[in-house]
């Protein structure tokens, strides 16, 4: 009964009638997994009390849009079952900017996943090269998607090209350094060790290695989604961004190979930040693709090492935001705080054909950094909506009112 | 202050088996010339509970790290060592993976340091020798020594050049001897390869496994800088931190060793 404040008889009773409201909706809106797009009226709503120390009523609402319900009440029979009965699965992956498909499933399994660490020279922009340590080849590292209650084997495969031991934290996990310790490797190894995903939500896994900073500035970060049993909302479009600030020896855009720069990075003055590892990476031929109509979820980690972000989407309003990717969906968002090693998702309805521009609104990250992206929405105009420039002309207010 | 080993019955049999190409490079890296380091105090990154600085004595140190030519010459005259008869749990099916052969080196740089060694081969090798692998805090004590003095973190720019050499390394090491000779006359500590030292990695810590699990632990968190002696220096991090995870045999392409006595 945590989540619920004041007096502990009260709340109880408050509390779980509360809860079963949540479930009952939860089920009425999700149970239909195949169904068509839910949008803006899909989010369960449940109103709580709030009372004071003394049971006192203090007479305002709190209202919270939840994604899920609490954790200990939605355990179920499912998960009873033993890990060895449950069906094996391999895990699913998405590749930046494309989220991880929904796992689609209504049962618990035991999913195994096997991500490989690697160091490889790569753009960090154009005719600007660095060497980043990765997870699956690429920056951010693949999305991982699983179901709330999987069971999951996760192998860790360091390259033997590696010069560096890595490991993975999986903020989803509950246990001894996220699987820091279990899978510490040396190039040439793998190791292995099992999880439950136990709470629903959106998570950052990074390489956990001392120093930890250096191995996250050099790209050792992504995302594990956790899908509560009755899945996500459907949406129309997901896409998979993940922010990451750079420190390298040359300013912004000084061509060739740039080393990592240590001091810079203690500084925490960042040369880039950039989206999915590189300037670039969601523009131009990149840019991100909707059309009007459609709903469209991002799924935002920030893998730091340092900044936090200042999430915003130049043109359009989040219709809808999980604060910290957690349960809470707060509505009608400008800008949303992604810490670093944090993650949040942000829906919107796409209404009007633009070009909406994915910023860091810490403003400077984005115009001289890298912090920059596109998504294009193509489609039929509304003028109700947004009106194109309806009249220009000279305006001098001196040469009126004078003469 | 060097002395050079000549090993002869071992060059003859290393010359022999060698591709005729490699045979003037192979003779002149068979050769093992040491330094001695003068004995002091180190201070280790992660130094033993109540103990700040470590004391070393004075020790010999080879003043390159150990070639795939030296080495071919130590399996030729020691074959229990060789990749098809090394018992499993001395090395990993990896060992020496990357010669052409039990004695054949193929196309594999007879100058470059040896790779794909397990801790019990380099260290039978330096027994072989009369020598020993040296421990933890000889080889930090010699590997701190600057381009002219033997405290470098008192040079400009030195953890920095120390971080880029380490950073920038191949995965294909070139030739022993053409990097940095530092202070003491050793050179390749930061550029060519990780070394093995004695009481390398966690795994390898017999006496107090409560300190050595709690060091590895410290590796491997965030708050892992909080007891370590310098958060600035990042290579060092780099070299603790890829020690706590070896275990004796593991046999990797980015580790080499060389030998003290």
């Amino acid at each position: 009964m945590r989540n619920f404040r004041g007096n502990l008889h009260i709340g109880a009773i408050i509390g779980a009638a509360a809860l079963v409201v949540v479930l009952a909706v939860g089920l009425t809106l999700f149970g239909d997994r195949g169904g068509s797009t839910v949008t803006a009226q899909g989010d369960p709503v449940v109103q709580h009390t709030l009372a004071d120390t003394t049971g006192q009523n203090l007479g305002h609402d709190l209202t919270i849009n939840a994604a899920w319900g609490e954790r200990a009440l939605r355990a179920d029979d499912e998960d009873q079952v033993p890990v060895a009965d449950l069906p094996v699965i391999e895990g699913v992956v998405g590749y930046a900017p494309n989220a991880a498909p929904p796992v689609n499933r209504d049962f618990r399994a035991h999913v195994t996943v096997e991500l490989e660490t690697t160091e490889e020279v790569m753009e960090l922009a154009d005719g600007v090269e660095y060497r980043f340590w990765t997870f699956g080849g690429s920056v951010p590292g693949p999305m991982i998607r699983v179901r709330e209650g999987d069971f999951v084997t996760f192998t860790l495969q360091n390259h033997p090209s590696s010069m560096m031991p890595h490991n993975i934290d999986l903020h989803a996990v509950s246990g001894q350094g996220g699987g820091a310790e279990a899978t510490l490797i040396s190039p040439g190894q793998q190791a292995t060790f099992g999880f439950t995903a136990l709470n629903p939500g959106v998570y950052i896994y990074h390489c956990a290695t001392a120093p930890v900073g250096m191995h996250i500035a050099n790209g050792m970060y992504g995302l594990i989604v956790v899908e509560p049993k009755e899945g996500f909302t459907p949406v129309d479009r997901e896409y998979y961004v993940v922010q990451g600030d750079f420190y390298t020896k040359g300013d912004f855009g000084e061509k060739g190979l740039q080393d990592f720069d240590m001091m810079r990075a203690v500084d925490e003055n960042a040369a880039y930040v950039v989206f999915n590892g590189r300037v670039g990476s969601l523009t131009g031929d990149n840019a991100l693709q909707a059309k009007v109509g459609e709903t469209v979820r991002l799924f935002v980690g920030n893998g730091g090492p340092n900044l936090t972000s200042s999430f915003h989407v130049i043109g359009d309003v989040f219709d809808r935001v999980w604060l910290e990717a957690g349960a809470v969906i707060n509505r009608d968002v400008q800008t949303t705080v992604i810490p670093a090693g944090g993650a949040a998702v942000v829906e919107f309805e796409a209404d009007v054909p633009a070009s909406l521009t994915l910023v860091d609104h810490a403003i400077f990250r984005a115009f001289n950094k890298g912090a920059i992206g596109s998504l294009v929405v193509t489609g039929e105009e509304d003028h109700v909506v947004f009106t194109e420039r309806i009249d220009i002309r000279p305006y001098n207010p001196e040469a009126t009112a004078g003469n | 202050m060097t002395r050079h080993l000549a090993i002869a019955t071992l060059l003859a049999l290393a010359v022999q088996s060698a591709p005729l190409g490699a045979r003037a490079a192979q003779t002149a890296t068979v050769e093992t010339q040491t330094v001695q380091v003068p004995g002091g105090e180190v201070a280790l990154l992660f130094p033993v509970e109540g103990e700040d600085l470590a004391y070393v004595e004075a020790f010999e140190l080879d003043v390159t790290p150990v070639t795939n030519a030296q080495f071919l010459a130590f399996v030729t005259d020691h074959t229990e060592w060789a990749r098809s008869a090394v018992p499993r749990v001395f090395a990993t099916d990896t060992y020496l993976a990357h010669w052409a052969g039990d004695l054949v080196l193929g196309s594999v740089d007879p100058a470059a340091p040896v790779t794909n060694v397990s801790w019990f081969a380099a260290a039978a090798y330096c027994e072989a020798r009369g020598g020993r692998l040296p421990t933890e805090a000889e080889w930090e004590l010699a590997a701190r020594a600057g381009r002219d003095t033997t405290d470098g973190y008192l040079e400009p720019g030195y953890r920095e050049q120390v971080l880029a050499y380490v950073t920038s390394r191949g995965s294909a090491p070139g030739p022993v001897g053409q990097g940095e000779v530092n202070a003491y006359g050793v050179n390749d500590m930061h550029g060519l390869v990780w070394e093995w030292v004695f009481d390398a990695g966690a795994a390898m810590n017999t006496a107090d496994s409560r300190s050595a699990g709690d060091r590895r632990l410290q590796l491997l968190c965030g708050g892992g800088s909080a007891r370590a002696t310098d958060t600035g220096d990042y290579a060092a991090f780099l070299r603790y931190a890829f020690r706590s995870g070896l275990s004796g045999d593991y046999a990797g392409g980015g580790l080499g060793f060389r030998c003290a006595s």
